[in-house]
């Protein structure tokens, strides 16, 4: 089954182009990874399919259910979490209080768990809480009521890289208990991680969707290579490498790596680093218009 | 049911409980002058002669007696702090129901789950009738035992009568903040259009009062309740809180429409 379906969905505020055309289909056992730059409709789109935003054209199913209708958008967020990039939470309460408050409104059967998972000082009071706090407090509530999928929009901004460890270890778990994941990023490298499949999305629209390991396997290394002497560029013309500047030497590399190595081991390298594409490279390689 | 509202209700009662304390400052010291006043020989028709007939009226004071503490606190406490002043608190209020939400981000976590924008909104929007009630209850007994310490008696069914009324008046204060804080996303405008509405519609209606233009002061939601009138009268015209009320609910179906359409970004 799927649990969010868009059809050509368009949402435009004005002239002004929020997405277009946009065809998404995620699976009900699945970690979608919603990748896109800052500004590229992320947010947007986030917003028009649980109906915050209301769509210029196009359809929207969530759970199976019409977003458009009152009735169906209230039955599916019985089933629904959400996490948005930004919000906030009433200062003057305590973190128990608002975790009531929110059990009231949908429902805590994992609540419990969750807290012993991300722990924050349940007594006191909101203003008194650090970033990462108000971060777990805003987790916890998004998989509280054990939904069957959970939105959420870069999820781990303001979490230390423990927690982020944590918060991964915990999606993947959700994952394998039957709730489907949403995830919005503009990091390549924390989508990776956890994700199944992702769709890139720039200026608006839906580049592609891909499995992850593809995207990985197609995007490949990226190696910078200072030498002493320069290189000769015909020699660096091989299968699996693929050069993208001189000076210093910057190489997109899927294959082939000894006989870069070889090629190389004739300079005199003075420094060279080789790491993970991340979203800015693999939008450089592939998706440059 | 009504989560919301007994949340929304909660969330501040200790402000609401010191906007009482103030009230309650402002009523004794009232109440306490009254003695000293009547003892002065101060004459008040004499006061109200002198003033422009059209502020005389407009304060009621055309049919109030000074020389009762009802009529002394209708003009000192009740057609003012009481109508006017909060009356421009709840438009104040309700001005921050959709807005504050939206400014804050707050909203996307409670919308969310699994309730309509409408239920939302007239949830919240609910919350100011524990707050009226609360106003009322801490307010009308202060006036009563104030009244009473100084060997004076209100009739307890008249209070009763001004209290209950104040309800629908200042539901429709809130109505009113309601529907800008559905059009207007920036909390901070929301509220003061909203109090601003009420203070112009106030004012007004006490300068069209004796003029050609009275029908302008119809659109003032104090127009429709007098509390002077009430105390001094003892004569309740239904028809008042009943328009008040047809207008709270038209108010608020309007914003449930706008609010069910509006693009929520925050």
């Amino acid at each position: 089954m799927e649990v969010i379906k868009t059809k050509n969905l368009d949402k435009f505020y004005g002239d002004i182009k929020g997405v277009k055309d946009l065809d998404l289909s995620i699976r009900s056992e699945e970690i979608f990874g919603f990748l896109g730059p800052n500004g590229a409709g992320k947010t947007t789109t986030i917003r028009t399919i649980l109906g915050f935003l209301k769509s210029t054209k196009g359809s929207v199913e969530l759970l199976g259910k019409d977003v458009s209708n009152r009735k169906e958008l209230v039955k599916a967020k019985e089933e629904i979490g959400f996490l948005p990039g930004e919000y906030s939470f009433y200062e003057n309460i305590t973190g128990r209080e608002a975790l009531d408050y929110f059990e009231k409104l949908k429902g805590g059967e994992k609540r419990d768990e969750l807290i012993k998972t991300f722990s924050i000082p349940l007594d006191e009071k909101i203003k008194n809480y650090s970033h990462g706090n108000k971060q777990k407090l805003g987790i916890i509530q998004a998989f509280m009521h054990n939904p069957k999928l959970v939105v959420l929009d870069e999820p781990t901004q303001g979490l230390d890289p423990l927690m982020q460890k944590k918060f991964n270890q915990m999606i993947l778990e959700e994952n394998k208990k039957g709730t489907a994941i949403f995830f919005s990023s503009h990091i390549l490298s924390e989508v990776r991680k956890v994700c199944d499949r992702v769709g890139i999305i720039k200026n608006g629209e839906l580049i592609t969707i891909e499995d992850i390991d593809d995207l990985m396997q197609k995007s490949g290394k990226i190696a910078i290579v200072e030498t002493k002497e320069d290189v000769d560029r015909q020699q660096l013309d091989l299968e699996g490498i693929n050069l993208l500047s001189q000076n210093p030497l910057k190489l997109v590399i899927t294959d082939g790596f000894n006989e870069l190595i070889n090629i190389l081991s004739k300079y005199t390298i003075e420094d060279i680093t080789i790491r993970e594409s991340n979203l800015e490279d693999v939008f450089m390689h592939f998706y440059e218009e | 049911m009504f989560e919301i509202t007994i949340f929304d209700f909660k969330k501040n009662l200790k402000g609401k409980i010191g906007l009482s304390v103030i009230l309650i400052g402002l009523v004794s010291l009232i109440i306490g002058l009254f003695p000293s006043i009547q003892e002065s020989g101060f004459s008040f028709e004499e006061y109200i002669q002198n003033l422009p007939p059209a502020l005389a009226e407009a304060f009621g004071a055309t049919i109030a007696n000074y020389s009762t503490i009802e009529g002394f606190l209708g003009m000192e406490f009740y057609s003012w702090f009481w109508t006017v002043a909060l009356g421009a608190y709840f438009a104040y209020k309700g001005g921050s129901l959709i807005s504050g939400e939206i400014e804050t981000k707050r909203i996307d976590l409670v919308l969310s789950s699994p309730l309509t924008r409408s239920r939302y909104f007239v949830e919240k929007f609910l919350s100011y009738v524990p707050d009226a009630f609360l106003f009322n209850i801490i307010l009308g007994l202060s006036v009563y035992v104030g009244s009473f310490l100084i060997n004076e008696t209100i009739s307890p069914i008249l209070l009763a009568k001004v209290h209950f009324l104040s309800i629908p008046f200042w539901l429709a204060c809130s109505a009113i903040g309601g529907v800008f804080s559905v059009f207007i996303d920036e909390e901070r405008r929301a509220k003061l259009f909203a109090t601003g509405f009420i203070f112009i519609a106030y004012i007004i209606e006490t300068i069209t009062v004796q003029s050609d233009f009275s029908f302008l002061g119809k659109m003032s939601f104090t127009h429709y309740y007098k509390p002077i009138t009430i105390l001094s009268t003892g004569e309740i015209d239904l028809i008042n809180p009943l328009i008040l009320s047809m207008a709270t609910l038209v108010i608020v179906f309007i914003s449930l429409i706008a609010f069910e359409k509006k693009d929520i970004q925050t």
